[in-house]
């Protein structure tokens, strides 16, 4: 318990750093809501200098930045996270519909790779230097160097090309209409898995090479222990650590790869959230999202921080 | 014919000519022949097939929700199913005015009063009628000044006051006749918006206050993703809207635009975010599902200089520039060829030049060394020689569409046709507008798609005291001569009027050296059927967006 209270503390200055962060990067990126406002993200509304300076003042960004920094934070340690200056309406309105669908889609993705990540890892080490660990290592290779983008732009033509499908449009989530959800996430979630795998693969691979060679392994196999047992219960739960490691790691890549895929499979996620916010420099908007992505990426550490300590137990004495 | 709407259509095709006929402004407005042509229409189409759910492209999620302050297609592709307008265009006829809410009109005082005659029945979502009062409140609204009024301010120079004479009446004072106010007013951003809602307070810029009367209600909007819109059951006229629910979706990317159309989740696409050569693609990839249909040019883009600067101040200049600029090779790098030139007013119009008369003009014809020759005497004689004098000048160049590979080729052209240095400087959008409407440039690139055909629009944005002169260009002459055809209600003497404008910016002085003309299209479904048969483009992408005169055919 000491141990977990010890690394919330330590979170709160990383937070409070990522809230500084995201705040003065968007001041620093050329653009002004205000202007997005008046003249339209495609720059055709007419307006004149008064209007600009008019909603500026209510949109409050013509006040000095430590007041709207300030302002900002007084919100967030009340618990709110403040209104979207593009659309006027409360941010958790926009953010909470958005959520259940980025999720499911990064988990999903998680679940999916890591199912299928471990035993071709696994496998690939245990074959080493075999067919089967070269057919392996080409694949996950190929799929660490080619970009998420690229491989969800594929998908599309493909199943467009091949089989004339597209996934339905307009969101369904999967309590609603759960027929529709499962066309809508499948390929998506494929497509993230696909993204996360090859790297986690790798992990294993490399975390199982280093664990087969140990000492306790080969008792293990001078025991005349079935390999099954080796690998299984032996090698694979000493190779754990480092899979784990990445995993959380894992979540934060797939919550950055969803930004896209979204926008390519037309899920109303976070990430076409955040993409439709930067496009009208929605600052309160964008400081929220990824404040959020923050958050959830800490808290999986956090995770990870416990797992360890469950998995070995000499992490908790250190 | 679909009963319904042919009686409803026919009643306010005769009564409009008939009117408009007896004032004397038939001619100069274009509706004769307009409805003449309309009353002959025999429409191809089978029984109309109701229900179905449509899901319409849009280039982009809308930015606003108050109609009043809506500037682009996108704001009017989501709200314009909404409400209702006084007048449209037609969507059997794109080029006549019909009543919306109106039944009929009437132009008196030579044109200086227009009185409105209102159907009845017509209901606020809410209940409440809709009455003369929220017709009168709402053209008020439009014209109010100081209030950003992005394109319905448009009726700013011709109305001066609304006001409701009775519970179905409307007057409306004039402040000239004008051939063209009967024609912006028919453009879809001019909607009748709810006197009791506006004026209790409620925001309507926020979609969730939204009350309309329009032929479709408000479902769900998922925020830069799509707006859904069902049918309105209580709807005034009867028999429309065809669809059940409608949905505007907003695909910004360009590969999954197509696969969508592809797979048939698409039966409409607005202009955007498809380019020309992907939408020609389309049309051959899938020849017997879908149609291209193509609209007349409607957007003319240019480059300009800010002439309240220096050097631009001097004309000579600029003429040289626009001397040295290649139009064919334009031509040849955009468009597949589907573009025409770029000129003052929208080559082949009623107004225009033919592109066989600019062909033979400098600076359109062919070879381009005598006209380069000319520019480089023409920037001597200004003090400019050799060309490169004039220093590095910066092009402001918004992130839209094409106009950053515009804006390089025409560098590059200008660097080797008169070894200027011209460094593109890339914007966003809004950034950019802003920049010119602030005069803080030194060159800038930007067009301008216009809500009507009527040289009122085109020609006062942009060369007169519109919203879109950027340069600050002032000609008394021109802007005399501007005034004069905008009063002018014979089409012949406008014309004329009209022809010695555009001949005073081909061979005395222009401050834009125009670059192409666009046209837009619409990729459709075979399966969208109208009153009228096929599809049918409107006149520009402003107008026929209320989406209810269409259905979707089974197949």
């Amino acid at each position: 318990m000491r141990y977990i209270m010890h690394r919330l503390v330590l979170y709160i200055p990383i937070i409070l750093l990522v809230t500084v962060l995201v705040f003065l990067l968007m001041r620093v990126i050329p653009g002004d809501p205000a202007l997005l406002i008046l003249a339209g993200t495609s720059g055709e509304g007419s307006f004149n200098k008064e209007d600009l300076v008019n909603l500026r003042r209510t949109l409050g960004t013509d006040r000095p930045l430590y007041v709207q920094y300030g302002t900002w934070v007084w919100g967030l340690l009340h618990g709110e996270l403040g209104t979207s200056l593009f659309y006027r309406t409360p941010i958790k309105k926009e953010m909470g519909p958005r959520l259940p669908a980025t999720l499911e889609l990064a988990c999903l993705a998680m679940l999916v790779s890591v199912v299928l990540a471990v035993p071709l890892g696994a496998l690939s080490a245990v074959k080493q230097d075999s067919l089967l660990d070269y057919g392996a290592r080409m694949f996950t290779f190929a799929g660490i160097s080619i970009p998420i983008f690229v491989t969800g732009l594929v998908v599309v033509y493909l199943l467009v090309r091949l089989f004339n499908w597209f996934p339905p449009l307009g969101y369904a989530t999967l309590w609603e209409e759960p027929w529709t959800n499962l066309q809508q996430v499948t390929f998506p979630t494929l497509t993230l898995a696909f993204f996360e795998l090859n790297f986690t693969a790798r992990v294993t691979r490399s975390a199982m090479l280093e664990v087969l060679r140990e000492d306790y392994i080969r008792t293990a196999r001078s025991k005349g222990l079935v390999e099954r047992r080796v690998i299984l219960l032996h090698a694979l739960k000493n190779a754990a650590l480092p899979i784990i490691t990445v995993s959380a790691w894992s979540l934060a890549r797939l919550l950055g790869g969803t930004i896209i895929i979204e926008k390519i499979f037309l899920v109303p996620g976070m990430g076409t959230l955040l993409l439709d916010a930067i496009t009208a420099r929605d600052y309160t908007l964008i400081q929220a999202i990824v404040l959020f992505y923050a958050v959830v990426v800490l808290t999986a550490n956090l995770v990870v921080d416990v797992l360890y300590t469950w998995l070995d137990p000499r992490i908790r004495y250190a | 014919m679909n009963r319904q709407a042919g009686s409803e259509g026919d009643g306010e095709r005769e009564v409009t000519r008939r009117d408009v006929l007896k004032t004397g402004l038939a001619a100069s407005l274009g509706l004769g022949a307009a409805s003449l042509t309309a009353a002959t229409l025999t429409p191809a189409a089978a029984a109309p097939v109701y229900g179905g759910h449509a899901t319409v492209l849009s280039y982009a999620f809308p930015e606003v929700w108050d109609p009043h302050m809506g500037g682009n297609l996108a704001v009017t592709a989501a709200v314009s199913p909404l409400y209702n307008q006084v007048v449209e265009f037609n969507p059997r006829n794109p080029s006549e005015v019909i009543g919306d809410l109106a039944t009929n009109w009437e132009v008196m005082d030579d044109g200086l009063t227009y009185i409105f005659h209102l159907h009845e029945h017509v209901r606020w979502w809410d209940g409440r009628d809709l009455t003369a009062e929220d017709v009168a409140f709402s053209i008020n609204r439009m014209i109010e000044p100081g209030k950003p009024r992005p394109r319905v301010g448009l009726l700013r120079p011709y109305v001066q006051s609304a006001e409701a004479l009775d519970r179905h009446t409307v007057r409306v004072h004039l402040n000239y006749p004008s051939p063209a106010f009967l024609h912006f007013f028919a453009v879809d951003y001019m909607k009748v918006v709810p006197k009791h809602i506006v004026e209790a307070g409620v925001d309507i810029n926020l979609w969730e206050n939204i009350v309309g009367s329009g032929p479709f209600k408000m479902k769900g909007v998922r925020r830069g993703e799509s707006v859904t819109l069902e049918k309105n059951p209580n709807y005034f006229k009867k028999g429309r809207p065809y669809l059940d629910r409608l949905t505007v979706i907003t695909i910004t990317d360009k590969g999954t635009a197509a696969a969508a159309i592809k797979a048939g989740k698409i039966q409409m696409t607005l202009p955007g975010p498809l380019g020309v050569d992907d939408v020609l693609k389309l049309e051959k990839d899938l020849k017997g599902q879908y149609t291209l249909y193509w609209q007349p040019v409607t957007n003319g883009q240019h480059f300009f200089p800010n002439v309240e600067r220096e050097p631009w101040k001097d004309l000579r200049i600029i003429k040289a520039l626009r001397l040295a600029t290649d139009q064919h090779e334009i031509q040849q790098a955009f468009g597949a060829g589907k573009y025409l030139l770029g000129a003052p007013f929208p080559p082949d119009s009623w107004y225009g030049s033919a592109t066989e008369e600019l062909l033979k003009l400098p600076g359109y014809r062919l070879p381009k060394a005598r006209d380069i020759e000319a520019a480089k005497a023409l920037l001597k004689a200004a003090g400019y020689d050799p060309p490169a004098k004039l220093g590095k000048r910066v092009l402001t160049t918004p992130i839209a569409s094409d106009l950053p590979d515009l804006a390089q080729l025409w560098a590059a052209q200008m660097r080797r046709n008169l070894g200027l240095e011209i460094e593109v400087k890339l914007v966003d959008g809004p950034t950019g507008v802003n920049a010119f409407t602030a005069g803080d440039f030194d060159l800038g690139i930007w067009g301008y798609g216009y809500n009507i055909p009527d040289p009122d629009d085109w020609v006062n944005a942009i060369y007169g005291p519109g919203t879109r002169n950027y340069p600050r260009w002032r000609n008394p002459e021109f802007l005399k001569m501007l005034d004069q055809q905008s009063r002018e209600v014979d089409r012949d003497k406008r014309r004329h009027i009209l022809r010695k404008m555009e001949e005073l910016l081909l061979t005395v002085e222009d401050p834009y050296i125009p670059n192409r003309w666009l046209l837009w299209f619409y990729l459709v479904s075979d399966q969208v059927r109208t009153e009228a048969g096929p599809f049918m483009p409107p006149e520009t992408v402003q107008t026929v967006l209320k989406q209810e005169h269409w259905w979707l055919e089974k197949s």
